[in-house]
């Protein structure tokens, strides 16, 4: 009897040590171009935080992130109604775990909306405004039922509730963090950020803000495990520090290779490139306030004079995607690469110049030295391709955002998608009160008003995408952006990884969940 | 030497308070942090918002009171990136920064004072003229090109030695040859001239003539006198190596105070970059302090002078 048990003791062991062998191999390096200041889901809009937070935090209503088109899919929420075009009602699953193993509730799913909709901390109001300007009311009807309400008809509440800014976030670890533990103050936000704890398949057991990140798997986790016991991610600022540690397998992957530099890596029989077009537009702007340029012949012409094909070409090895319109494939039924709104025309353009009474006047082209990846490169280009058609410009290279300057004439900008909705891409930058009219170089017409109030809150799909249609005719009228490219974002791998950046993301998101990444054992 | 001593001190504070106030305007002359630490599509409103969030809002005069009142009662404030408070910040990666330096500063003693003396007994010989010619190599290199170069040679092509970080002591031999190779030169060819000078010297001879052997001389009563100046040197070379661990730091992924004095300035991180540059100004002027204290001790000619 006794021998039995050592042995089966003996056994377990061995058993567990073999498995804790194979868990500690299951490890995932990363090497990343830039690491977060500070991860708080909910404040962040920004390239850098968002390679991070998909793994670790979760939204009411998740999305399959295969598909370009939105499939929405139970997330913290197992199903939902909207009970009114102004009302929406979800379930709430019951046995999730946090990270710091407190129980998630409907608590923090109401908390987690009501430090942004009713916002006593800055960077919150600010996520209010661009992204949930529209919810009014969160609270729990039960335990398991939230009841979410909106000023005006919401067409967009399952976009909404599956945006990064709404993943859900503990309460009382919050509250707890700083001063009183019953009052959410802005030193407990602000503290957060330091040490994050969501509800998603990845605890963040270590991150130093700027320099690594450590996740590690959450045990508790409500769905599918995480493939990797630990996912270590590092910065590597320069680029030949990051093919380096690639082809020296100090890393598994790394971000951010340029097209030019994909050579070293796709030679390599061990590596691989995978890659896919961002959703996200590198932009010309036009300031239509500034009276010089008040004429819109005068920027249609300035359109129609750039030769974005070439670009891509030259830029990006004609990997990048040349856009007919302000719209993304991500956009789902109100993709609408049919409308012609940008096109290269120079013949038109030449026409355009002369109708305008074009005088010779320098056109400014401010652009920042190193922001875009090829950024400065391409406005060269753009000043090479105005010449053709007998335009002037000065290029002007600048660190300082000159967005708001009246004297600003044209820029280099990018329309990022922020969630997929033209109301989540083109709306942020360009609705009647968006970016651009409130800093006052794009002043929105009573029609243009009408058309938006029409696509944003009409819950007719096919009114909306009417209306879309007409502000894009609108824009083709009277221009004050021309999108040049979606860039080729490239990351490196070893060829036993099996991962890819996934089109139904949004822009640079680091997907390490279960089924999205598997490492071949050597 | 306590007149001296003074003396030197208040010259130090004057010199401080001109480095710090000289960056505080210089950044602020740049441009709005917010351009760099928000991403595109921020509202006129909010970016009121955020500006107020960082104290941004207030006037240049405000600020920099505001800036020496909490920097006398010992608050260096919040990085406008991390949140957090700057003296974290530095402490969490000055460790990193004073290791590659202190490995810089050995390798650099143990390499260069040799090749100096080797260089000098072998003067006008093939042996010597070849020392001082890898000398000049070194001394020609950029760091940075040198910094590459040995990451293409070690880790890219042999996959010898890691690349990125500072996880084990493998990780210090690049970075650490990196920043060395000008220091190793430029002592190297200091320490054969101060060589050179002491062995014509008439004690020189008398140790000789003495029947010392030449071990003895050499060590003894040669190194020693020449190694006044090259202390010298070694002392007032401390900017140039802070200057080049920034750069090599960059390349090497290498989370020091280089690497956050460089993001600092991209992004306009006015508290981190202020306070960073009063303590690699207060390092450097301290550093001329004590040298300028060795040399009033050794010699009482720069004590009178002084005062």
């Amino acid at each position: 009897m006794l021998k039995t048990l050592l042995k089966t003791a003996l056994a377990t062991a061995l058993a567990s040590t073999a498995l804790t062998g194979l868990a500690a191999a299951q490890e995932l390096k990363v090497g990343v171009q830039n690491m977060a200041p500070w991860l708080d889901p909910g404040r962040d809009f920004s390239n850098v935080g968002s390679q991070f937070y998909f793994n670790a935090f979760d939204p009411l209503i998740g999305k399959d992130p295969s598909k370009a088109e939105s499939v929405w899919q139970p997330g913290i929420a197992t199903s939902w109604t909207q009970v009114s075009p102004t009302t929406i009602e979800l379930k709430i699953r019951q046995g999730v775990t946090f990270h710091n193993g407190d129980p998630m509730t409907a608590e923090d799913v109401v908390f987690s909306f009501d430090r942004i909709i009713n916002s006593t901390f800055p960077p919150y109001t600010v996520r209010k405004r661009d992204t949930l300007p529209n919810m009014a009311k969160i609270e729990a009807v039960d335990a398991e039922t939230i009841r979410i309400t909106a000023t005006k008809p919401e067409p967009l509440f399952e976009t909404l509730l599956n945006v990064q800014q709404g993943m859900i976030v503990p309460k009382k670890y919050i509250m707890a963090l700083t001063g009183d533990p019953n009052v959410a103050e802005p030193s407990d936000f602000e503290a957060f950020a330091l040490k994050p704890v969501g509800t998603g398949p990845y605890k963040i057991s270590e991150f130093i803000p700027n320099q690594r990140l450590v996740y590690e798997r959450h045990d508790g986790f409500w769905g599918e495990k995480a493939p990797f016991q630990k996912v270590t991610v590092q910065r590597i600022p320069e680029l030949s520090g990051r093919l380096t540690a690639l082809k020296n397998a100090e890393v598994d992957l790394v971000t951010n290779i340029p097209p030019d530099q994909l050579d070293p890596i796709a030679s390599d029989a061990k590596l691989k490139v995978e890659g896919m077009q961002t959703p996200l537009f590198h932009v010309v702007i036009f300031n239509t306030q500034n009276p010089k340029m008040a004429n819109p012949k005068l920027r249609q012409a300035l359109s129609y004079a750039i030769d974005r094909k070439t670009l891509n070409e030259a830029l990006w090895y004609g990997k990048a995607k040349v856009p007919t319109s302000h719209t993304f494939a991500q956009f789902g039924p109100l993709y609408m690469p049919e409308l012609a709104t940008f096109e290269y025309d120079p013949a038109k353009a030449r026409a355009l110049l002369k109708e305008a009474g074009y005088d010779g006047m320098p056109i400014r082209y401010d652009i920042q030295a190193a922001y875009y990846t090829n950024g400065l490169l391409a406005a060269q280009a753009i000043q090479e391709m105005w010449g053709a058609v007998g335009v002037k410009t000065q290029l002007n290279v600048t660190e300082q955002w000159t967005g708001s300057d009246p004297t600003m004439m044209a820029r280099g900008w990018s329309n990022p998608m922020y969630f997929p909705d033209p109301a989540g891409a083109f709306g942020i930058m360009w609705a009647p009160t968006g970016n651009s009219a409130s800093e006052g170089r794009f002043k929105a017409d009573d029609a243009y008003i009408a058309l938006w109030e029409k696509f944003r809150f009409s819950t007719d799909l096919a009114e909306r995408k009417q209306a879309y249609a007409g502000l894009m005719q609108a824009i083709k009228n009277d221009p004050p952006v021309l999108p040049l490219y979606q860039p080729y974002e490239s990351y490196g791998m070893k060829r036993s990884l099996a991962w890819r950046p996934l089109p139904g993301h949004i822009p640079y998101v680091l997907d390490f969940r279960a089924g999205r990444i598997t490492l071949a054992a050597r | 030497m306590l007149e001296f001593l003074g003396g030197r001190m208040l010259r130090m504070a004057i010199t401080l308070w001109a480095i710090v106030s000289v960056v505080f305007i210089a950044t602020r002359l740049t441009g709005n942090p917010i351009d760099f630490l928000m991403p595109d599509g921020l509202d006129a409103a909010s970016r009121r918002e955020m500006i107020a969030y960082w104290g941004l809002d207030r006037s240049l005069l405000e600020q920099y009171g505001r800036f020496w009142r909490s920097l006398l009662s010992g608050d260096f404030g919040l990085g406008l990136m991390e949140r957090r408070p700057v003296a974290t910040i530095f402490t969490e990666r000055l460790w990193q920064s004073a290791s590659l330096l202190l490995a810089t500063l050995a390798l650099t003693i143990a390499v260069g004072v040799p090749t100096g003396i080797l260089a000098a007994l072998w003067r006008g010989q093939a042996r010597g003229s070849g020392l001082l010619f890898i000398a000049f190599l070194g001394y020609a290199i950029p760091n940075f090109v040198l910094a590459i170069l040995l990451l293409l040679v070690f880790s890219y092509t042999l996959h010898w030695l890691p690349s990125a970080g500072s996880a084990s002591l493998a990780h210090y031999l690049m970075p650490t040859v990196a920043l060395s190779a000008y220091f190793v030169a430029a002592l190297a060819r200091y320490t054969r001239n101060a060589m050179l000078d002491v062995l014509c010297e008439d004690y020189m001879r008398t140790a000789r003539a003495k029947g010392l052997p030449e071990r003895e001389i050499i060590l003894r009563h040669g190194l020693r006198n020449a190694l006044i100046p090259v202390i010298t040197v070694l002392g007032l070379q401390m900017t140039t190596l802070v200057s080049g661990a920034v750069v090599v730091e960059t390349v090497f992924a290498w989370n020091g105070i280089g690497d956050l004095l460089v993001g600092a300035t991209l992004r306009r991180d006015y508290p981190v970059l202020q306070f960073g540059v009063l303590v690699v100004a207060s390092a450097v002027i301290l550093v001329n302090l004590l040298i300028d204290m060795a040399y009033a001790l050794v010699d009482p000619r720069v004590r009178l002078a002084g005062s």
